[in-house]
């Protein structure tokens, strides 16, 4: 497949790591990825994006429904990594403010 | 201006002074002309009295004996130079005779050499004799002329120059010692009864001239009133020629305004090879309600033709509220049907005056060809010598929410549709008959044997009808519009083409050809990676939307690409399903208030220069379009 993610919990943090292209064929996997991190109890988020090449509104739709998740429980999502393209996809979404940026 | 108003006014005093001056002319030759007749009449009267009446006779007598005997003494007071005594003397004599009102008493040398005279008269109150100098020239009376050479004259009866009464004078020389002739003594007689009338008839013409007189002024009055009046209207005429000339003025600024409204630089897209457009509006007067439009959005060419009912300045107001909500409406809407009936509806409501206006509708989708057209009353336009055809619908401004059919047909490259008002079929030469379909037809036929552009063929109508009409008066408003158009050469390359089964777990397909596509266009990868994000969001929402039912249809990916622009158009054959008609998603929202959709189409905006949907037959069609950027 063209995506693939990487779940690690470190100290208090729980952490995922996208790679490849998160367009909407990919999303479904990527959803069911995902929901190891909705059991966050207060724990810090991050998602890791430095390999993440490709990002569709499936993708973002995933990320904005984790945040609706999470910080209700406390816990903070951190986005990292991104490169230049999609960082602009996140700015033009309106997704870069409802992030924190590492 | 001025000029004339100070020329007309100059004019207008001189015939005002001319009349009056006629006026005073007759008037006084009628005055004396009829005191002359009456002096004449009174004056034969009373030479017949003189010479019939025994009175008369008597009357004379006394006056000759008076006089006669008068001379010596005069003669010797004359003699030893007692000028006062003889003055005296002469009032004595006539306090003594009632018949005699008065002496004249005329030296032939008087003291400065000259003939020189008193009369010593009676006066009218007192009855008192009274000196006075003779001022008029005596020597011409006949009693003094007369009274010089014999002994004793009477004289014709006169009008006496003193008062208004006719009077004979008795006139005897006086001598000096040695027999000379110095003087001429007259006494005159006034004609009692005879004077009498006269006075009456001479006072009759003086009391008949007050009213003359004050009908003099009243003529006067009247002929200054009607000057005045004149003048008044001639300076009225040149305010209304004033009026006329400002509103003549401004109509022409008017017309250029209208005209300025209409687009009018030809070819109007130069840069587009499949068309070809012109256009021509000739108003029958400064201005009128016909008008056109055109102009091309997404690949498409959006035009009209109206025809306002009415004429002139009533039909150009509306006129151009009609190409203004045409413009503002199809900046907007893609559908004809939306932009006739919002039309339609805004005019309808408000109808005071009942105006309407047939108009036809097109839009051109130049990659396809596709024409969706409506037409609300107008004249049926021309496509390659056939007439379009029109569903019935009723000109717009006439029914509130009336639903116009649209239709709908592929115009084939090479085609020319030629779109008209009535002026042109309804023009008239001077037997009133009309131009008509069939000799527009004709034209229209002999310039497509030609291959003429829409220029020339405007030229060759104008031209035909010039010919027709001859000298007679444009009566209607005239406008024509011409399109011809060529499918774009880069349209038959072959082309590139995606079909993907209706499954959303295609979309890694769809990203590969794309990047290939992007490739080819040269795009920079960032821009590639948009195009892909646009696509992907376009047709996912075509599986989803359009196909809700799952996997039973295909969705078709065609792209095209020139020297500046990348197209993609996909194509369906799903429900009606217009993504541009879908809310975009608020991206100022926080988390919370956030929904999830909207996304999509907030992407395929941001990322294409243009995006465009249609419904044509029984599919959708998306198009969507990305400037080239070189990868530097």
């Amino acid at each position: 497949m063209h995506m693939k993610t990487t779940f690690k919990q470190e100290n208090q943090h729980l952490v995922m790591a996208f790679e490849g292209r998160l367009d909407t064929a990919a999303s479904t996997q990527a959803e069911e990825d995902m929901r190891v991190l909705y059991d966050c109890e207060g724990k810090d988020i991050i998602l890791d994006c430095t390999n993440l090449e490709y990002i569709s509104s499936s993708g973002l739709r995933l990320f904005l429904g984790l945040i609706k998740i999470a910080r209700p429980k406390g816990s903070h999502v951190y986005l990292t990594g991104l490169n230049n393209d999609l960082r602009q996809v996140f700015d033009e979404t309106g997704f870069t403010t409802l992030f924190e940026m590492l | 201006m001025k000029t004339t108003r100070q020329t007309t006014n100059l004019s207008s005093i001189a015939v005002l002074v001319v009349a009056a001056l006629l006026l005073e002319l007759t008037t006084a030759v009628q005055y004396f002309s009829t005191r002359s007749s009456i002096t004449r009449q009174l004056t034969e009267m009373a030479q017949r009295d003189l010479s019939e009446t025994g009175n008369t006779a008597e009357l004379k007598r006394k006056v000759e004996h008076a006089t006669t005997q008068m001379l010596p003494t005069i003669e010797r007071l004359m003699a030893c130079h007692a000028t006062d005594s003889l003055r005296l003397h002469i009032a004595q004599i006539l306090r003594e005779h009632v018949e005699i009102v008065g002496f004249d008493y005329c030296l032939t040398k008087g003291s400065n050499g000259r003939p020189d005279g008193i009369y010593i008269y009676k006066d009218d109150q007192t009855g008192t004799p009274t000196e006075q100098h003779i001022e008029f020239d005596f020597t011409k009376r006949s009693w003094y002329s007369e009274g010089l050479k014999g002994d004793g004259f009477w004289s014709e009866p006169y009008m006496s120059n003193y008062k208004v009464i006719l009077m004979c004078t008795y006139s005897r020389p006086v001598r000096d010692p040695q027999g000379n002739v110095i003087a001429v003594l007259g006494a005159d007689v006034p004609l009692n009864e005879l004077s009498a009338l006269a006075t009456q008839l001479y006072d009759n013409q003086q009391r008949s001239l007050k009213p003359i007189v004050l009908l003099h002024v009243l003529g006067l009055l009247l002929l200054a009133f009607i000057m005045f009046r004149s003048i008044r209207n001639i300076r009225r005429l040149q305010d209304i020629g004033d009026e006329k000339e400002r509103i003549a003025n401004e109509l022409s600024i008017a017309r250029r305004i209208q005209q300025a409204m209409l687009p009018k630089t030809f070819p109007p897209f130069p840069e587009r090879e499949e068309l070809d457009l012109f256009a021509s509006l000739t108003p029958a007067r400064e201005v009128g309600g016909d008008f056109y439009d055109f102009f091309m959005r997404d690949d498409k060419l959006f035009f009209c033709i109206g025809d306002v009912s009415g004429k002139s300045v009533p039909a150009a107001l509306v006129m151009a509220m009609a190409r203004s909500a045409f413009r503002m409406l199809s900046e907007h809407e893609t559908a004809p049907k939306s932009i006739i009936s919002q039309m339609n509806d805004s005019m309808a409501r408000d109808n005071e005056y009942n105006m309407f206006i047939t108009l036809f509708i097109g839009v051109l989708d130049l990659p396809t060809g596709n024409l969706r057209y409506v037409n609300a009353g107008h004249k049926a336009p021309i496509i390659n010598l056939h007439t379009l055809p029109i569903a019935p619908n009723l000109p717009i401004g006439t029914l509130l929410d009336f639903d116009y059919a649209v239709q709908e047909t592929v115009i084939e490259s090479g085609s020319t549709i030629f779109l008209y008002t009535d002026g042109l079929t309804e023009a008239e030469n001077v037997e009133h008959e009309q131009f008509g379909i069939e000799r527009m037809q004709k034209v229209c036929f002999e310039a497509s044997e030609q291959a003429a552009s829409p220029k020339v063929l405007i030229g060759q109508m104008t031209e035909a009808i010039h010919n027709f009409v001859g000298d007679t008066e444009q009566s209607d408003d005239l406008t024509m519009l011409a399109i011809r158009y060529t499918q774009r050469a880069s349209q038959r390359k072959p082309r590139l083409i995606l079909t993907l089964p209706c499954d959303i777990n295609q979309t890694p397909r769809l990203s590969e050809w794309i990047e290939g596509v992007c490739e080819t266009a040269g795009l920079s990868p960032s821009a590639t990676m948009q195009v892909n994000l646009a696509l992907e969001e376009a047709v996912v929402n075509v599986m989803k939307y359009a196909y809700p039912n799952g996997n039973e249809g295909e969705v078709q990916i065609e792209a095209t690409a020139d020297k500046e622009w990348l197209h993609f158009i996909i194509t369906d054959n799903g429900q009606p399903f217009d993504p541009t008609k879908q809310a975009e998603a608020d991206t100022t929202l926080s988390v919370e208030k956030r929904s999830i959709g909207g996304l999509g189409i907030h992407l395929m905006r941001r990322y294409m220069d243009s995006i465009h949907y249609e419904r044509l037959g029984n599919r959708n069609i998306l198009t969507l379009r990305k400037r080239i950027v070189s990868r530097n």
